[in-house]
């Protein structure tokens, strides 16, 4: 239990880390990556899908804090907002971002799950690979 | 095993296709908008627009000779000082891109033809007609000119065009992905700059000045009224215009009573009915629409005047401008100052953004203004066509000339379309289903428009910012070439003046026919040689003013000359005067020694409507006539309104907004009646109302030709003042007349070039009309509803000669044209509206730049240095 609540908060960091430098990469859909990361570091499927959406977001949310503090941001997106849905929907925007950020993270981190499975369950087929690598490194 | 390779399955089948579906969602453009991911993403879209400046910023850049500082103050307004003038025009190059990047770009593809390349094909029509005009084609070849004049060493200004074009593309080099807004939204980038896309700028600017369809309009007036009575046209529409105080002092005043000679034409239906088809068709087209609208309108118009030492209380000038245009957010102008030290260049003032220097402004010796002229430099000539590729020129079967154009269109194949030209222009008549040259029967129509030639405006420009004295000033005007300006001038020196300057086409009106009006006022037939432009006005045979013995002089899109300049035809069309009036009222009634920068800052914002001063004590006195001492309450509850107003078009008065209404029914039930039944559609004055309302009682315009009995002039008003009341009730939901503000009615709004509400301004409760100084002129026709006025002044000037730092001026938008900057609508909402201003720092250096008001600093430095 221990074992996994530290493998959780390291997967955490490295997605949240992850996430930062993907931002400077202007293809949105590599956002998937980290989450998958954190899915693959963690072993359960609960555990996955929560560092992933937790990391995810608050990378987000920090990207966006210092937008709308230092760079004016909330205007653009309230203007942004105005522009689909009327006056005043700046903050729903925001909103939209930071829940995309856990929807995608939560995606990424049960696709990473879900591999490290097919994985698990590939190497529990065939051990005997296992014992090849061991031999050759004896 | 099988349960963990089982489980895994069931994971990825779950998650895999959801995020798919997560991905193409917002992969995918929806409802207009480009795809959500790419807009919303950190790191990408929205994310990546330009913010406020930092403090202070350092760019080392190739190319420089010298080092460069922008200091902007607290509008974000650049002081540019540079060691070489070089290194001045980069540097404002850069400072133009980096606030009005997406405004410069949309012009010049607009000029270009290149809007459905990022628009799609919608814009198709709007393209060739722009490209049809000629307007690209004449700034390439104005560009070789200059390259060439440049080559021959006769064009020492050309480098210093070169170097601002290359801060431009520094910028954008700089800073491609970091865009603004408007291009994310668009889904497309800007790309490089050229000295032909600042060359297209002067171009668009001629067309909003000079375009437009009169000729062809008056002639439908002309065929219609003169089928009734050949003194008709006159009467409405004769020259010149009653009331008119002329710009230019010099050449005497008019009387008051308008033309009303008869006119003997012989009528063509067939090209009636050819140019009411065209005028129909040319408004599908989006920029024409645009354009006619705001001409009806009258947004394009201006206010500049200038005292002399004698009626100032500084003894010096003051000279005031305001340019009045629709207004856009950004707004039309920019605004900064330019500082070299290698040659003295000094100026402060107006520019349109992607054009280098200081269009209106001052330096350290003189400062001017514009207003337009409303000069006729466009034609419209008419010839018989001899089989599909020929036409009748002068008796001779001529073959047209044909220029194919190709133009890129987003997400499908380019486009190639061909126009066919006359001797004259292009053959626009063709232009009608937007498509190939095609047969349209016997008659095609093309102008003749002086923008089609070689221009020099941009040398002008640099001359005015480096005239010392009315000589220099006069010297530069002569390249004055497109966009005929009212140009007032003063100087240290105390000297005023005043030109309307440009290029004046003179014609050969000898082969015109009896009752063709000549002066380019109805189209030519070409097939008969009519009309030919045979040279332009001599510069020196302009009508201009130095030094009035009036001690001022005033211009206000009025005429240009009175009845002594005998020199040259210059005008068919120019305001009704109402503005001109207000100011020359306000100038000449002042005494000596009392008009100050204050005095000034006052009459610019003055709301008071001398249209309404004209017709208001005509209605009250009729009422009087009509009722006694004892009219109906509710008329009588109108007439208190009235009777205690002083005219002053204040928005949270009721007055204002019965006059108004009262004034448009007056001009609808006398003339629309007419307009319907001989079937004629030309804008009526409402200046020749007010004459026929003052001078001629009896006229037959106020008898409703649609009713058996005979209305009479105050039959008419007072029709006009019951439907007032009664639309103003069920408008107002009130019969309290005190209750219906004018606030309520009019406003202003301030359009995103976008077109997008969210990045536009407004719509807020305006005081003024179209008819007063500081006027916010609203569409006629949404007057059935909310008027909300589009345009009005552009900029506001006030040169203060004694200290020109005491010098004000004020843009209705803000100096960045980036909807997320503090700067994008500050000066709109803190100043404008309030008819405040902001004072310039013309004389402040580098050195005692007054710190509390640096907002940021850019410090340019020559790589290495």
């Amino acid at each position: 239990m221990e074992i996994e609540r530290r493998t959780f908060l390291i997967s955490l960091i490295i997605v949240l880390c992850l996430t930062m430098l993907l931002t400077l990469v202007p293809v949105w859909q590599l956002v998937i990556i980290p989450g998958i990361i954190a899915g693959m570091l963690n072993k359960s499927l609960k555990y996955g899908v929560l560092s992933g959406c937790i990391g995810v977001t608050l990378s987000w949310g920090i990207y966006t804090l210092v937008g709308v503090i230092t760079r004016n941001a909330y205007t653009i997106l309230d203007q942004f907002g105005a522009l689909i849905l009327g006056e005043g929907f700046g903050w729903l925007i925001l909103l939209l971002i930071i829940l995309l950020a856990s929807t995608f993270g939560a995606i990424g981190g049960g696709i990473g799950n879900g591999f490290k499975a097919l994985i698990n369950a590939y190497l529990e087929k065939h051990p005997y690979r296992d014992s090849e690598l061991q031999y050759k490194e004896n | 095993m099988r349960n963990l390779a089982k489980k895994a399955v069931i994971k990825l089948s779950f998650f895999i296709p959801l995020a798919i579906i997560i991905m193409t969602v917002f992969s995918l453009p929806l409802m207009g908008i480009p795809p959500l991911g790419n807009l919303l993403f950190p790191g990408n879209g929205v994310w990546k627009v330009p913010g406020e400046l930092p403090a202070a910023e350092r760019l080392n850049v190739p190319g420089l000779r010298g080092e460069v500082t922008v200091i902007r103050d607290d509008w974000g307004i650049p002081y540019i000082y540079a060691d070489y003038e070089e290194d001045l025009f980069f540097a404002q190059g850069y400072c133009h891109a980096q606030d009005r990047l997406f405004q410069m770009d949309m012009t010049r593809r607009q000029v270009r033809g290149m809007l459905s390349e990022i628009l799609g094909e919608d814009l198709l029509p709007t393209d060739k007609f722009m490209l049809a005009i000629g307007m690209e084609d004449w700034a390439i070849k104005t560009d070789e000119l200059l390259k060439k004049m440049y080559s021959n060493g006769t064009l020492e200004f050309f480098s210093s065009f070169e170097r601002y074009v290359d801060g431009i593309n520094y910028y954008i080099g700089s800073h491609e992905d970091v865009i603004p807004l408007e291009y994310h939204l668009l889904g497309f980038k800007p790309t490089e700059w050229s000295t032909i896309d600042t060359l297209c700028l002067v171009q668009e600017m001629a067309r909003q000045m000079s375009w437009n369809y009169n000729d062809l309009d008056r002639y439908t007036a002309l065929l219609a009224l003169n089928s009734i009575n050949n003194t008709y046209y006159n009467e409405l529409y004769g020259l010149t215009l009653p009331y008119q105080i002329p710009i230019v002092p010099d050449y005497g005043g008019f009387p008051e009573s308008p033309m009303k000679a008869a006119i003997e034409v012989n009528p063509s239906f067939a090209l009636k009915s050819e140019i009411q088809n065209f005028l129909a068709n040319v408004q599908k087209i989006d920029s024409e629409k645009t354009l006619m609208e705001s001409q009806k309108d009258q947004k394009v118009g201006s206010n500049n005047w200038v005292v002399n030492g004698t009626l100032s209380s500084t003894g010096a000038p003051i000279l005031c401008n305001d340019m009045h245009l629709g207004w856009i957010m950004p707004g039309v102008w920019y605004e900064q100052h330019l500082k070299a030290e290698d040659t003295g260049y000094h100026v402060y003032g107006f520019i349109i953004p992607g054009m280098p220097g200081v269009a209106v402004g001052h330096n350290e010796k003189v400062g001017w203004g514009f207003t337009n002229t409303g000069y006729d430099v466009i034609d419209w000539y008419y010839y018989n066509t001899d089989g599909p590729n020929q036409y009748i020129y002068n008796g001779t079967s001529t073959p047209y000339t044909e220029k194919t154009y190709s133009i890129n269109v987003k997400n499908q194949e380019s486009v190639e379309f061909t126009v066919r030209h006359t001797v004259h222009g292009p053959v626009l008549s063709d232009m009608r289903d937007f498509g190939l040259p095609q047969s349209l029967g016997n008659i095609v129509l093309a102008p003749k428009w002086i923008t089609n030639g070689y221009f020099f405006n941009i040398l002008a420009g640099n001359g005015f910012d480096r005239a010392t004295n009315r000589s220099d000033f006069d010297e530069a005007s002569k390249y004055w070439t497109l966009l005929a300006q009212n140009i007032v001038y003063a100087d240290v020196d105390g000297n005023i003046a005043i030109r309307p300057t440009g290029k004046v086409p003179i014609r050969d009106d000898s082969r015109i026919p009896t009752g063709h009006l000549g002066n380019g006022t109805i189209p030519y037939n070409g097939s008969n040689g009519e009309g030919e432009w045979i040279g332009f006005i001599p510069f020196e045979d302009l009508p201009n003013s130095l030094n009035p013995e009036q001690n001022y002089l005033a211009s206000a899109n009025q005429i240009v000359a009175g009845p002594d300049y005998n020199g040259y035809f210059l005008q068919n069309e120019y305001a009704d005067g109402y503005r001109a009036r207000r100011i020359n009222e306000l100038l000449m009634n002042a005494a000596d020694g009392s008009i100050s920068v204050e005095t000034m800052k006052i009459i610019q914002n003055d709301v008071n409507s001398t249209a309404a001063r004209a017709f208001i004590p005509e209605l009250i006195e009729v009422i009087n006539d009509y009722y006694g001492l004892t009219p109906p309450t509710k008329i009588n509850n109108v007439l208190t309104e009235l009777e205690s107003w002083h005219f002053v078009m204040d928005k949270n008065a009721a007055a204002p907004t019965i006059y108004r209404k009262w004034r448009d029914f007056f001009e609808d039930f006398t003339f629309n009646d007419e307009k319907e039944t001989y079937g004629f559609n030309t804008r009526t004055r409402i200046v020749v109302l007010e004459y026929l309302m003052k001078e001629d009682e009896s006229s037959h315009w106020f008898n409703n030709v649609s009713t058996p009995q005979n209305e009479t002039r105050d039959d008419i008003m007072m029709i006009a003042l019951n439907a007032t009341i009664n639309w103003l009730e069920s408008f107002y939901g009130s019969e309290d007349p005190s209750t219906w503000r004018w606030g309520n009615i009019h406003k202003v709004y301030f359009t995103s070039l976008t077109q997008l509400d969210p990045l536009s301004k407004g719509p807020y409760e305006a005081d003024g009309e179209g008819y007063t100084i500081n006027p916010a002129g609203v569409n006629i026709d949404n007057m059935k509803n909310i008027g909300v006025a589009r345009g009005g002044a552009s900029e506001r000037l006030i040169l203060d000669f004694s200290n020109l730092n005491n010098s004000l001026s004020v843009i209705p938008s803000g100096q960045r044209g980036l909807s997320n900057s503090k700067h994008y609508s500050d000066q709109l909402e803190q100043l404008f509206l309030q008819g405040k201003y902001h004072f310039q720092y013309f004389t402040n250096t580098l050195y005692n730049f007054p710190t509390s008001s640096i907002e940021s600093q850019i410090f340019f430095f020559p790589i290495g240095g």
